[in-house]
């Protein structure tokens, strides 16, 4: 149900996604011919470069407006009569395969199972007891070996475990 | 007895870093405490399936007239929509790397979790927040995080978790100042129930929360 009446889920998610896989190629293709050793190794610092633009920049307001418009979510948008799927425009697709096909790939994979790749749709998975116990507790783990890896940093607070 | 097993088997891991048992004997092993442990912390069993595949389209078609009466009552711009998703960040397009190894990880399947948001007259969209799975990312060494562009959140599981819902409720509630909108949510996921926020003493002064029916 969420995922047709829902705006983000009927296209504005996988055009951000399709602007994220573009800028990260560049970086790829950029890397590969400045000889850089291992371009692919980009940190989370470098997602937020590559994904505050994507959003910013290139999603385009049509496409938002698009999104929501397919969904019929508003009396006035029932008669809204574009079919089909509402997603990312196909000439960045195109560059999307254009890119690919100067990578160096041994098997290139079609782009579109890059833009539905099931491990991100999938991501919530049911949790019992023992699973959300274990993330709690490699979450204070996480926690310590950071601290101890910024010594100098004290922007975080301790965890706050009440045993009340 | 398995409960009392696993939890017990907590208590010394959490020994381990330096938490202490709690000193009221009737409160150590019990599922209880287990169950408050996982609400102060604000996490919940859920799950989520995969995209539209088997929906009933009767099912869609009999919800639309609830939904649009709420969102006919609000101008296009004060209409908003909210919603996360996965992010394999170094997802390659090539199939020989399915099993591609850097430094002993995966790197394919390590995902994060964005939230994204915008209006529906696409006037605004509202800034990333990322959900990674580090407090403290080396790389963010002398940064000014004010300077991202995006909000940044852990946990181990790099999972939206209620709290980082409620702080982005919260955050969003503030940008909307001098407004009234309807904000537009999935109803699964670390999303708490309305009557959850009255109890949690969270009130929103600019956006009424409306969740679209459960599939």
């Amino acid at each position: 149900m969420s995922s047709v009446v829902q705006p983000c889920d009927a296209g504005i998610i996988r055009t951000f996604k399709a602007y994220y896989r573009k800028r990260f190629n560049n970086l790829l293709l950029d890397g590969y011919e400045n000889n850089i050793d291992i371009p692919e190794k980009i940190n989370i610092l470098d997602v937020f470069r590559l994904a505050v633009p994507a959003w910013v920049e290139d999603v385009s307001p049509a496409t938002i407006a698009n999104c929501f418009r397919h969904c019929k979510i508003r009396t006035s948008n029932i008669i809204h009569t574009q079919q089909g799927e509402v997603g990312p425009p196909i000439a960045l697709i195109q560059e999307l395969q254009h890119q690919v096909a100067h990578l160096p790939y041994g098997n290139p994979m079609d782009i579109r199972n890059i833009l539905n790749y099931s491990e991100e749709n999938n991501y919530m998975v049911a949790s019992n007891d023992e699973d959300i116990t274990n993330c709690i507790i490699e979450e204070l783990y996480l926690q310590q070996d950071e601290d101890a890896a910024n010594d100098n940093d004290d922007s975080v607070e301790p965890p706050k475990i009440s045993t009340r | 007895m398995r409960t009392q097993i696993r939890t017990c088997s907590t208590w010394m891991k959490l020994a381990s870093v330096g938490i202490s048992k709690p000193t009221a004997p009737e409160m150590a092993f019990s599922q209880g405490w287990l169950e408050k442990f996982k609400d102060r912390h604000g996490i919940k069993s859920f799950c989520r399936f995969g995209e539209s595949g088997a929906l009933d389209m009767e099912v869609v078609g009999a919800a639309l007239p609830d939904i649009r009466a709420v969102v006919d009552a609000y101008t296009k711009k004060d209409v908003f929509n909210m919603d996360e998703t996965g992010l394999c960040w170094h997802l390659q397009a090539d199939n020989s790397m399915a099993t591609h190894q850097l430094e002993g990880r995966n790197i394919n399947k390590e995902r994060i979790t964005l939230v994204i948001c915008a209006n529906s007259d696409s006037s605004q969209k509202i800034s990333l927040t990322i959900i990674g799975k580090h407090l403290n990312p080396r790389c963010f060494k002398g940064i000014n995080r004010d300077t991202l562009g995006a909000r940044y959140h852990a946990n181990a599981k790099a999972w939206m978790t209620q709290n980082v819902f409620r702080l982005w409720l919260l955050d969003f509630d503030r940008r909307m100042q001098g407004r009234q909108v309807l904000l537009l949510l999935d109803n699964c996921l670390g999303h708490i129930p309305l009557e959850e926020f009255a109890e949690m003493n969270v009130v929103f002064r600019n956006t009424r929360i409306f969740y679209l029916p459960p599939t």
